[in-house]
């Protein structure tokens, strides 16, 4: 068991998380001593979200990305295979590349000139026979590359631990979830791209705040959002009342929170009365026809192809995968760490590749006035977000614990889902299901005590 | 092609102070290194450090002849003919 250790004496991280009572100590979000060891703990280990294939579809291609607080590129190499380094040079450690994307022959550090191939190979050190009377290894100082890549159905996964499982291992019964994210809206897989270049902007609060919030927070909407909604910025403008969604069609399903404790993830997804998938909706009132006219015929395809198939769990749902990511169908969020009062949210949106321009436009503006950092709903999110923290950091405020207790005890399973925990589709066990996790890994050793999953250490003290 | 003696511009490829300057040299540009090897340029990362070069002249090495390799800026001296 790790401790930590602070002015007021020894506690172990169990005493400030109790997930039975749903009581956790605000010291967890507050502490720069806690915050260190997540970065160890947990962002060493995790498989991160990188990027997409779509943003590098060219040998030389690069995009800058992020695990935790460090730089990473993603590559694509001259023989076309994709690689994620460490964006810092063997000799000195400068960053070898300051650009947020491009294409490149070499990366050059503009320090001492080492340069290094896309495949991460050091090939160039001037000096090298004179200075270094030609004995420097090239084949040792490779630019750093992640113990394991995933390209999952376009998606890009790394993590820096050789020992941690596979991505499918990692997703369990969430894998299903994310292939549905990165399908184009008829059903095809891997058929969308991401628009460039993300957006990128800091909050003056800790990662956990939105990071385990973000998706088990239903609660949060009917206040928060209360004015957005009213605002009718969906993209059917002031029909039926506006709304800052889009309309959708009856189709008989229920809403629940859904999650794998045992893994870290959990959203909110729909259980189906019926097979197949709901008839279009006409939606893009503010928007050329030709929009509704796309999407009812992308609509219609996607119908054919799960006409017998219960989507359970995996049609219109969102999950967070543990630790930072949440992935929808036309949003991925991304909570960096950045200091323990500073968080780097990365925004970047998935559209259909072959859609055209119209439609491509519409999602866009669309997405820029509901989310990111001028969209009007995460204004309100970042609202409650910068104050929280704060308002958690004096000595008086630290002595009172959060609250976690919504639907505690009444989580359940259904036969429909094998594996996955179920509650009330407003009730906080996502956030439970996250805290748990977070204390494994804040404890772990190694991998070797937190995969496989067992159940039965999982919930002892 | 300039000399830049006049007065410079961002395309030239020698500067004022008879520095080749690499950024802006084309793929199929022959330059002279240091060692007195005549080289031509296949690929420029445009980086204004580093060229791929393949030798066209050694006295040096004539095993070199014929080999591609990268060249560091310091080591490109001149233009060749």
């Amino acid at each position: 068991m790790v401790s930590i250790i602070h002015s007021r004496g020894d506690r172990s991280l169990r005493d400030l998380v109790d997930l039975d009572k749903g009581i956790v100590a605000r010291e967890i979000y507050v502490n720069e001593a806690i915050y260190q060891q997540e970065l160890e703990q947990i962002y060493t280990r995790a498989w991160l979200f990188i990027g997409h294939e779509s943003q590098v579809p060219n040998p030389g291609d690069f995009v800058m990305s992020r695990m935790g607080e460090e730089e990473v590129l993603l590559v694509r190499d001259r023989q076309k295979k994709l690689h994620v380094f460490l964006n810092t040079c063997r000799h000195r450690g400068m960053k070898v590349c300051r650009y947020d994307d491009g294409n490149t022959l070499i990366f050059t550090c503009p320090f001492h000139g080492w340069s290094y191939d896309t495949d991460g190979k050091l090939v160039g050190v001037p000096h090298h026979k004179a200075a270094f009377h030609e004995e420097l290894i090239k084949d040792d100082w490779g630019l750093h590359e992640v113990a394991q890549m995933s390209n999952y159905h376009g998606s890009i996964w790394a993590t820096w631990d050789a020992k941690a499982p596979s991505f499918e291992d990692y997703m369990g019964a969430f894998a299903p979830t994310i292939q549905w994210c990165f399908q184009s809206t008829d059903g095809e897989d891997n058929g969308v791209e991401l628009f460039n270049p993300a957006t990128k902007w800091r909050i003056p609060t800790n990662w956990k705040f939105p990071g385990f919030s973000f998706d088990g927070d239903s609660a949060h909407a009917a206040m928060t959002h209360r004015s957005v909604n009213v605002a009718a910025i969906g993209p059917q403008g002031d029909m039926e009342g506006g709304s800052r969604s889009g309309v959708k069609a009856p189709f008989s399903k229920t809403s629940y929170e859904m999650m794998l404790p045992e893994l870290g993830h959990g959203g909110h997804n729909y259980m189906f009365d019926q097979p197949g998938v709901s008839d279009y909706a006409d939606t893009w009132q503010t928007e050329p026809k030709e929009v509704d006219e796309y999407y009812r015929g992308t609509r219609v395809k996607k119908q054919a192809k799960y006409k017998d198939v219960y989507l359970h769990g995996g049609d219109g749902g969102t999950a967070l995968i543990w630790p930072n990511v949440n992935i929808q169908p036309h949003r991925i969020l991304i909570w960096h760490p950045h200091g323990v009062g500073v968080t780097e949210s990365w925004r970047q949106y998935p559209v259909d590749k072959n859609a055209p321009k119209v439609v491509k436009d519409a999602q866009r503006r669309y997405m820029m006035r509901y989310g990111g950092p001028t969209g009007v709903t995460e204004s309100d999110d970042m609202e409650n977000w910068n104050y929280a923290f704060p308002a958690s950091l004096g000595t008086v405020a630290q002595r009172l614990p959060y609250n976690f207790q919504m639907g505690i005890g009444h989580d359940f399973k259904d036969d429909r889902l094998p594996g996955m925990t179920f509650n009330y589709r407003i009730a906080e066990e996502n956030q439970r299901a996250r805290l748990r996790r977070w204390v494994e890994f804040m404890e772990a050793g190694s991998w070797d005590e937190i995969y496989p999953v067992n159940p039965k250490k999982n919930t002892d003290k | 092609m300039t000399t830049g003696r006049e007065g410079s511009n961002a395309d030239d490829l020698i500067n004022v102070n008879n520095t080749v300057i690499i950024t802006n040299l084309p793929e199929g540009q022959k330059i002279r290194l240091r060692d007195g090897s005549l080289a031509e340029v296949t690929a420029n990362p445009r980086d204004g450090a580093w060229l791929f070069i393949k030798f066209l002249e050694s006295s040096e090495d004539p095993s070199l002849v014929g080999t591609e390799d990268m060249v560091f800026a310091t080591d490109v001296v001149g233009l060749g003919d």
